[in-house]
């Protein structure tokens, strides 16, 4: 007896495991479910607004939140998902990671011009959508999106008797002389600005050191190579090396990530640093860092452009957004009311709503949404996008698929450079080669 | 085929199931992959241009030479450190033995992630204990992890406090194998407690620190946590070992099939030590 319930229990365990380990597949049973990856509609308010009018039109559509870890910036969460063959009908994410899934060559897109009218996708910007259009397809959609420049303190400034010059005199060595005034003042726990250089995030940051100097990744939309070994690409890096040798951020920037600046940034201890617009001086948010005791008072910011260098007429701005993409199941039916989704989360009304939200400073990328705001937050809402208008946008190749390889490229770079390991002309070469080794990736 | 060994086949049915399952059927696996350029959701059969690449790879290359840093580095201090420590414990009464045996396993259990957090704060460039010490002696604080030999010695000395406990726990164990009428024996013949050390508990331990340094080499190869946590690989890929490369290649780039080719080149490195450990040891297992 003994040996036959010995002989069931194994035959129990091995069918058990044989059976954990088959791979799951979706069973079509009831309602129809959409996986959602980094689209929390269930768990935020904003983002339920945004599909209510759907789920009004599909009622029997239910929507599945995907959780996506972009801790590290990488997409390996999402690579994870899509090698286990589990499902994701809808993706929303930075373009830098989003944009690698709007590749019909490595990945299957589904094209959204078969779902959506030729004059809803005439409502996009065209500069905007333009780079998303691939051999006659729209691979994705671009959402609203966030200006990136310089956030000032203006707090600390005026703590070190600095007073900060318009615009058009906001160059290299008005830069320079603040930094050296903030230097000067010692305040403990406040730095002038600050570099990082241990992971591959921040391009809100450095990228734009580039645009202060001349200095072009890619020219003329020309992304078979960079163009940023150049004197103006030299002079960026040789300005990182100097605001190290002197002082001007922590010596030990090799080592830092971009955690270090964002936590110094928000807690009003860095003078100037690369930061998307936003209502910087909210005094909902203000007094909630009071409580939680990451300041002790309020500070005030503007946004400004980065500094411009010498024989640099106007410093362009960044344009960060996130991008759409719907993926091809196969299946017609789900295709054409997962890209329902995706016009639904993309539309004017959604883009009005997250526009227009308390302290958000994020600008349309469709032209029928319109933006309102008030008082001390137009003001800054009007002045970033006078300067978009006035300064352009610097052109990072923020388009491509491999734009998450671009901006990691750079860090090895830095660290060596910051090391001490690496001259600013060792570093630019490298770095050069890094980028060209990247963009080679397309052919 | 008697019912006696087919019950017995039975009951080691389910640990062979779950080997082939995710041991064998995974390495035959790679080696597949290894010969295609794939992200999983689009493939292409490249033949052994992977391997061809990874030649070139210089990242990968250094990988190498960092594990070997990590080993060497390694060395002194989870292997020399805890078998002096047992020679010295064999002398201490029972309860002393057991009680450092109990002290020094304890870090062991503690997460080697949240050991890299503490770590950081530990070496940290501005606020960490170890720049203040320094700074009371007159010297100037290191950006520990700005430069590959002080990262690669800050590391190990993280390792080695998980580490000592386990390399002292296997020693003072062997050792308390060792028949005391040898001790004895030695004690009558006139010979101190150094020569007892040294030339009759030493030569039976030896094949056990054998094994240790086969083992931290081989686990040097597969350090990736706290590279994870405290350096990212960096500066410039040179604290990355082999295994982080490898983790960087698939997951990060999502290059699988690459990925794949140097995971199996790093499965014949270690398969090599395997072998030169098996020739050292005579081609037996002395440790049954």
């Amino acid at each position: 007896m003994k040996r036959i319930l010995a002989v069931f229990w194994m035959f129990a365990l091995v069918c058990g495991l044989a059976w954990a380990t088959g791979a799951p597949e979706a069973v079509e049973t009831g309602p129809l479910e959409l996986y959602l990856a980094g689209t929390p509609v269930n768990s935020d308010p904003n983002y339920a607004f945004a599909a209510q009018p759907f789920l009004d039109e599909y009622p029997d559509v239910q929507l599945i939140e995907v959780p996506i870890d972009v801790s590290d910036a990488s997409t390996m969460s999402m690579d994870a998902r899509l090698a286990a063959n589990l499902p994701v009908h809808f993706y929303n994410d930075y373009y830098s990671r989003a944009g690698k899934y709007a590749d019909p060559a490595n990945y299957h897109p589904v094209n959204l011009a078969d779902y959506w009218s030729a004059e809803d996708i005439a409502d996009f910007y065209p500069d905007l959508i333009g780079p998303y259009w691939v051999d006659g397809k729209l691979t994705c959609a671009p959402w609203y999106q966030l200006i990136v420049g310089m956030q000032i303190n203006l707090t600390v400034l005026e703590k070190v008797g600095y007073e900060l010059p318009p615009v058009d005199e906001w160059t290299i060595d008005a830069f320079y002389e603040m930094a050296e005034a903030v230097k000067a003042a010692a305040i403990p726990e406040v730095w002038p600005t600050m570099m990082f250089a241990q992971n591959r995030s921040g391009d809100w940051h450095y990228m734009l050191w580039f645009a202060s100097f001349g200095a072009k990744l890619f020219t003329d939309n020309d992304y078979s190579h960079t163009t940023v070994s150049s004197p103006e690409g030299l002079a960026v890096f040789e300005f990182w090396k100097d605001l190290q040798d002197r002082g001007l951020i922590p010596y030990e920037a090799a080592v830092m990530n971009d955690d270090h600046l964002i936590n110094a940034r928000e807690a009003g201890q860095l003078a100037a640093a690369g930061a998307r617009l936003v209502n910087y001086n909210s005094t909902e948010a203000m007094a909630s860092k009071v409580e939680q005791g990451l300041i002790d008072e309020p500070f005030e910011s503007v946004f400004y452009p980065f500094p411009k260098a010498l024989g640099v007429d106007k410093v362009p701005l960044l344009s960060t957004y996130n991008l759409h993409v719907v993926f091809d199941t196969g299946d017609e039916r789900v295709n054409e009311i997962a890209a329902r989704f995706a016009w639904h989360m993309s539309n004017a009304r959604s883009q009005e709503f997250f526009c227009s939200g308390p302290d958000s400073m994020a600008v349309p990328s469709r032209k029928s949404a319109v933006v309102e705001k008030e008082g001390a937050e137009a003001a800054l809402f009007a002045g970033g996008l006078a300067l978009a208008q006035a300064n352009g946008y610097f052109d990072v190749g923020g388009s491509l698929p491999v734009y998450n390889d671009i901006r990691g490229a750079l860090f090895p770079q830095l660290q060596l450079l910051f090391s001490g390991k690496a001259s600013p002309r060792q570093a630019l070469e490298l770095y050069e080669q890094a980028l060209n080794e990247v963009v080679a990736t397309l052919e | 085929m008697t019912k006696r060994s087919s019950v017995a086949y039975l009951f080691v049915a389910p640990a062979v199931t779950f080997f082939l399952l995710f041991t064998v059927a995974p390495t035959f696996m790679v080696g597949y992959l290894s010969f295609f350029k794939t992200n999983y959701v689009v493939s292409r059969f490249v033949g052994f241009s992977n391997y061809a690449r990874l030649l070139q790879d210089r990242a990968f290359i250094q990988s190498i030479g960092n594990s070997l840093l990590f080993a060497l580095f390694g060395l002194p201090m989870r292997l020399l450190l805890p078998l002096w420590m047992a020679l010295r414990a064999y002398a201490y009464s029972e309860r002393m033995r057991n009680m450092m045996r109990f002290g020094f396993y304890i870090p062991a259990l503690t997460s080697p992630l949240v050991l890299a957090s503490v770590w950081l704060f530990i070496f940290d460039y501005r606020r960490g204990i170890v720049s203040w010490l320094i700074g009371l002696i007159g010297l100037k604080p290191v950006v520990w992890f700005g430069s590959q030999l002080p990262a690669i010695f800050a590391m190990t000395l993280l390792l080695s406090v998980g580490g000592i406990g386990a390399a002292f726990l296997l020693f003072t164990a062997v050792l308390q194998s060792v028949p005391r009428t040898t001790i004895d024996a030695a004690w009558i013949d006139g010979a101190s407690w150094w020569q007892i050390r040294w030339r009759v508990l030493f030569p039976i331990i030896l094949p056990w620190v054998l094994f240790m340094t086969l083992y931290l080499l081989i686990a040097s190869f597969q350090i990736i946590e706290i590279i994870w946590r405290m350096t990212s690989g960096g500066p410039y890929n040179s604290t990355a070992t082999m295994l982080y490369n490898i983790y960087e290649t698939g997951f990060v780039r999502s290059a699988y099939g690459m990925a794949s080719a140097k995971s199996l080149v790093m499965m014949l490195v270690l398969l090599g030590i395997a072998v030169v450990k098996h020739r050292l040891e005579g081609g037996e297992d002395r440790f049954i």
